[in-house]
């Protein structure tokens, strides 16, 4: 459980900052 | 097949396997080793269909993000159906598992949450039937395993699918406990020593049923008729301690295997604590007289202490068996002197069986003490 909840956390927020990421580069790109 | 294309189907085929895992049958949960391990896979293979799910859309864009064309990587968003049915089987997934992993709920509250999963499994069918790939063989049958196996789930959950069977005694050895005798209606389950089984009961004068299956370990098995002792730990298990004899009860299991690879010839440490009791005084009703075993029992007060009487009668009766008891909340210290006391205890075979904090606990000391992991049985009661 506390390493599902690690794995869960942190790839939960690596995906938030990619997609923040992609949509930023996707608007700056016009 | 694209790397895009890749995760997004590990991630829907891995959902629907897990979801099959869900499902409480004795001949799966044997594979596994017991139902407690087949539900880590469950939790395992989750996990695995969430994080593949996660990292989809990026390998989806991450041709054309190589090529330098960013402005394509738009189609996340602007794709149709495509695009906001990923994004919603997503955040489906996403919601019920911060719950588990973040919401302190109790169980009922959960299972809720969870059961949202349900709806990220069909808008995940949605998302992949909107692409190129509808109507294939594979979206079929991950649709159908995934089907099939949230059906099997309802119906194995239905009170009515367990096998009948009715009180035949009600005890109550504290004031927190009932002990209730189960009597076979139909056929008789074959319950050894240690396992458990999820009782569920029909309502009565004084008993109002909440309709769900509990988990609890076989506390003995005498003439086909099975004890089980309750703890009053949540709602449920606290309108229990109303049962009373001749109500119905549907009884689904037996699972585990805790005392499976016991060996009279070989040394034994036993450790209680509380409820954990249970699966030990089972074991006593098959134990030999030539035996080496040393038994703690630990509990809070002496008033939570189930069946010492019992226990010291059995530890009598046997030259090679030792008990102490231990009244204690948190401090295993003395519980750890006991052990030093009884030392070396790397020839012992070790049944734990308790709280998951003492589990924990216990364990770890076990460890500390040269005990190797192969020789420390224990199960958890961890079906979420």
């Amino acid at each position: 459980m506390k390493t599902g909840k690690v794995v869960f956390t942190l790839t939960t927020l690596a995906f938030a900052a990619g997609v923040a990421a992609l949509l930023l580069i996707a608007w700056v790109a016009g | 097949m694209t790397l895009g294309s890749a995760t997004g189907w590990l991630a829907w085929s891995l959902f629907a396997v897990s979801l099959v895992l869900t499902a409480r049958l004795t001949g799966i949960a044997a594979r596994f080793g017991g139902l407690d391990r087949q539900y880590a896979w469950h939790h395992r293979l989750g996990l695995a269909a969430y994080v593949f799910a996660l990292a989809h859309p990026f390998a989806l864009v991450m041709p054309w993000l190589v090529a330098g064309d960013v402005g394509t990587a738009r189609f996340l968003w602007t794709h149709g159906a495509v695009a906001w049915t990923g994004w919603l089987a997503l955040a489906l997934l996403l919601l019920p598992m911060a719950v588990t992993f973040w919401a302190p709920l109790g169980f009922r509250a959960w299972l809720s949450w969870h059961r949202i999963t349900v709806l990220a499994f069909v808008a995940t069918a949605l998302h992949v039937a909107t692409t190129s790939r509808q109507g294939s063989v594979a979206w079929w049958a991950i649709a159908i395993v995934g089907t099939a196996a949230l059906a099997l789930r309802a119906h194995l959950r239905r009170r009515e699918a367990g096998h009948r069977y009715v009180i035949s005694r009600v005890q109550h050895p504290t004031q927190a406990c009932v002990e209730v005798e189960l009597e076979p209606l139909d056929r008789r389950l074959d319950v050894r020593p240690g396992q458990y089984v999820f009782a569920a009961f029909h309502s009565g004068e004084a008993y109002e049923s909440c309709n769900e299956y509990h988990p609890f370990t076989v506390s003995a098995i005498r003439d086909g008729r099975i004890t089980l002792t309750i703890k009053a730990l949540g709602d449920c298990t606290l309108e229990m301690q109303n049962l009373t004899r001749g109500l119905a009860a549907h009884i689904e299991g037996p699972f585990g295997a805790f005392f499976d690879s016991a060996d009279a010839s070989v040394p034994q440490l036993w450790i209680a604590g509380g409820i954990g009791i249970t699966p030990f005084l089972a074991q006593l009703d098959r134990l030999g007289t030539d035996v080496d075993v040393k038994m703690a029992y630990l509990f809070r007060a002496g008033a939570d202490a189930l069946h010492v009487d019992e226990l010291v009668a059995a530890a009598e009766a046997r030259p090679g068996m030792e008990l102490a008891t231990f009244t204690t909340a948190t401090d295993l210290a003395p519980l750890r002197r006991w052990l030093d006391s009884i030392a070396p205890l790397d020839g012992r075979e070790v049944y734990v069986c308790g709280p998951p904090p003492l589990l924990d606990a216990v364990i770890a000391d076990l460890r500390e003490r040269g005990v190797a992991m192969n020789r420390i049985h224990f199960e958890r009661f961890d079906f979420r």
